[in-house]
């Protein structure tokens, strides 16, 4: 009896999840025709009135793109910079007119848990909640620390990667950079069920065998920290996103006391003050760091330009230091 | 029973096949019975791939149910029921020692209460008119040769970051070797579940002992990049 209970609510609440009205919603009025979908690839979102639009590298096929607004409006894009970092690509209309299109704004406050959100891939608007802001992203190959939102989308679609994901004010909240793996050999199933092509069971079953617990897709996007830096570079003259940077690679130490220096880069402000592979940081300003997440996230707040202050230790000797926050472009001498 | 023998007991049941039982008591070999068919319950999660595996997801999934109350005021009933019918088997298959299968599709319909997630309020959305195309607004001609801006990062890449090994009876327990207490699950004497108080209540916090891994060599079918959940820092080297 309670059994049966069960599997009834159950079968409902995917009966629910169906019932969501997202393409009559109103911040999907107000953000459809700031986005473009790209031939070929995924979605962009317009930044500027000057015609240059946002995307993740993983959306942008080629050079340059055919790309159509949800309105029919075509346009051409030409890829003009990408941030390696967070894989965030700028692109330019060959020929744009201003003042048609909503220009996105990025929210200027950070997301909650449970706040619900709109993601736009090319298939359209999707609905979507945040489950944790701030996580702890490292991007491979570069291995930088970026800020990312968690999120759990109610889709199923083949294209996700890229989607721009909105607030119900249709402020810009992130860009969906990634998902956990996926068992690529039972897609498409789980599309079926719920629209009504297989049984309830099956939607069950997919649900738990593709998404997760859940039955939601467990997403990853870039959050508005980093989204801001990256906007207001490519927004600049320059095209050009200075991430603060000193040049190291660290990760904890044995003991959990400091943050253990694995390499440090030739030239880098780290090299010029001093600091050596082997040296294991302790405080920066004055404020202990304990973890290499503590450092990251502190390297990461501090802008170009500012001077820290870097205790160590090098085998049993403590120094201080002063180190110059540098963007990666200088250091790279770009 | 001594808490060293009850953590032999806990190892040997989620499949540490180096430790070395001896003979049991009654009393250790219903404990034993009984946390293996927690174990073979657990297992039967094996349908979702690992990755998607997470302590703070498989704990809201399983006890939170995630159903949101103010869309229908019957699913906090709803969500009670199956957490109660999920606890009622659990119990009963722990005392009547039946066949570990029989236990997987609890397990998988309590984790299958999906939220209805709802993000078209149009009641707490800014509705901002649509701007109609002017024909007399200014162009833009941007189709001067473009000189791509490569926005490179430093440090380069180093492929050594990797993740520490963690055995499988762990993750699946929602135990990491490096911490304490943080399954749903507790073993105390006999089997039970001890729901945390304040779980559905709090929002969720991101979690600064995990890390995600973004590689973006590798892409998944649904084009985005593939993310890995690192349950501690510990070998994550990180640039900056």
């Amino acid at each position: 009896m309670v059994m049966s209970f069960s599997v009834v609510s159950l079968v409902l609440a995917l009966a629910q999840q169906q019932a969501v009205p997202v393409q009559d919603s109103a911040v999907w009025k107000t953000v459809r025709t700031s986005v473009v979908t790209i031939q070929n690839g995924g979605v962009a979102a317009l930044i500027d009135d000057s015609g240059l639009f946002l995307a993740h590298a993983s959306s942008v096929p080629g050079n340059q793109v055919k790309a159509k607004f949800f309105d029919g409006t075509q346009v051409t894009l030409i890829d003009v910079a990408t941030d390696e970092q967070t894989q965030l690509t700028l692109l330019k209309a060959t020929v744009w007119r201003q003042g048609t299109h909503n220009v996105v704004q990025v929210a200027s406050t950070p997301a909650t848990a449970k706040l619900e959100l709109l993601a736009v891939t090319t298939d359209g608007p999707k609905s979507g909640e945040f489950v944790t802001d701030g996580l702890t992203g490292v991007m491979r190959p570069s291995l930088r620390y970026v800020p990312l939102s968690e999120i759990r989308l109610a889709s199923s679609d083949d294209q996700l990667g890229g989607a721009m994901v909105f607030n119900a004010s249709g402020e810009l909240m992130g860009v969906l950079g990634a998902t956990l793996s996926t068992d690529s050999d039972k897609k498409g199933s789980r599309s079926n069920a719920l629209s009504g092509g297989g049984s309830a069971a099956e939607a069950l079953k997919f649900g738990l065998d593709k998404f997760g617990p859940q039955g939601l897709t467990v997403a990853y996007a870039l959050g508005r920290e980093v989204l801001e830096r990256v906007v207001d570079g490519f927004k600049s003259p320059t095209h050009k996103v200075d991430h603060p940077t000193i040049g190291i690679f660290f990760k904890a130490t044995v003991d959990g006391k400091g943050v253990y220096i694995d390499t440090v880069m030739g030239g880098s402000p780290a090299a010029n003050a001093g600091l050596e592979p082997g040296d294991v940081i302790l405080e920066v300003d004055g404020e202990p760091v304990n973890n290499p997440v503590d450092l990251a996230v502190l390297l990461f707040r501090h802008n170009v330009g500012d001077v820290l202050s870097i205790k160590y230790m090098r085998g049993i000797l403590k120094a201080t230091t002063q180190v110059k926050v540098e963007g990666s472009q200088s250091t790279l001498g770009l | 029973m001594k808490k060293n023998r009850l953590d032999q007991l806990i190892s040997a049941a989620f499949g540490d096949e180096g430790i070395e039982l001896g003979r049991l008591t009654d009393e250790e070999q219903r404990q034993f019975d009984a946390l293996q068919s927690v174990s073979d319950g657990l297992k039967g999660l094996r349908d979702v791939p690992e990755c998607q595996l997470s302590n703070e997801r498989l704990r809201n999934a399983i006890l939170n149910g995630a159903v949101k109350q103010r869309s229908f005021p019957g699913w906090g009933i709803a969500t009670a029921t199956v957490v109660c019918s999920a606890l009622a088997v659990l119990v009963l298959q722990s005392r009547f020692n039946r066949a570990p299968e029989q236990q997987q599709p609890v397990a998988q319909n309590t984790e299958q209460t999906a939220p209805a997630v709802k993000a078209d309020d149009a009641g707490s959305a800014k509705t901002t008119e649509t701007k109609v195309a002017v024909q007399d607004s200014p162009i833009v001609d941007n189709t001067a040769p473009v000189k791509r801006v490569a926005t490179r990062t430093t440090p380069h890449a180093d492929p050594v970051a990797a993740e520490s090994p963690i055995p499988e009876y762990m993750v699946l327990a929602g135990r990491d070797p490096n911490a304490v207490d943080l399954a749903p699950v507790s073993f105390s004497g006999d089997v039970h579940i001890s729901i945390p108080s304040d779980v559905g209540t709090k929002p969720v916090e991101a979690d600064r002992s995990g890390v995600v891994v973004v590689d973006a060599d590798q892409t998944n079918s649904n084009g985005a990049y593939e993310a890995t959940e690192v349950t501690s820092y510990g070998n994550v080297v990180f640039g900056g």
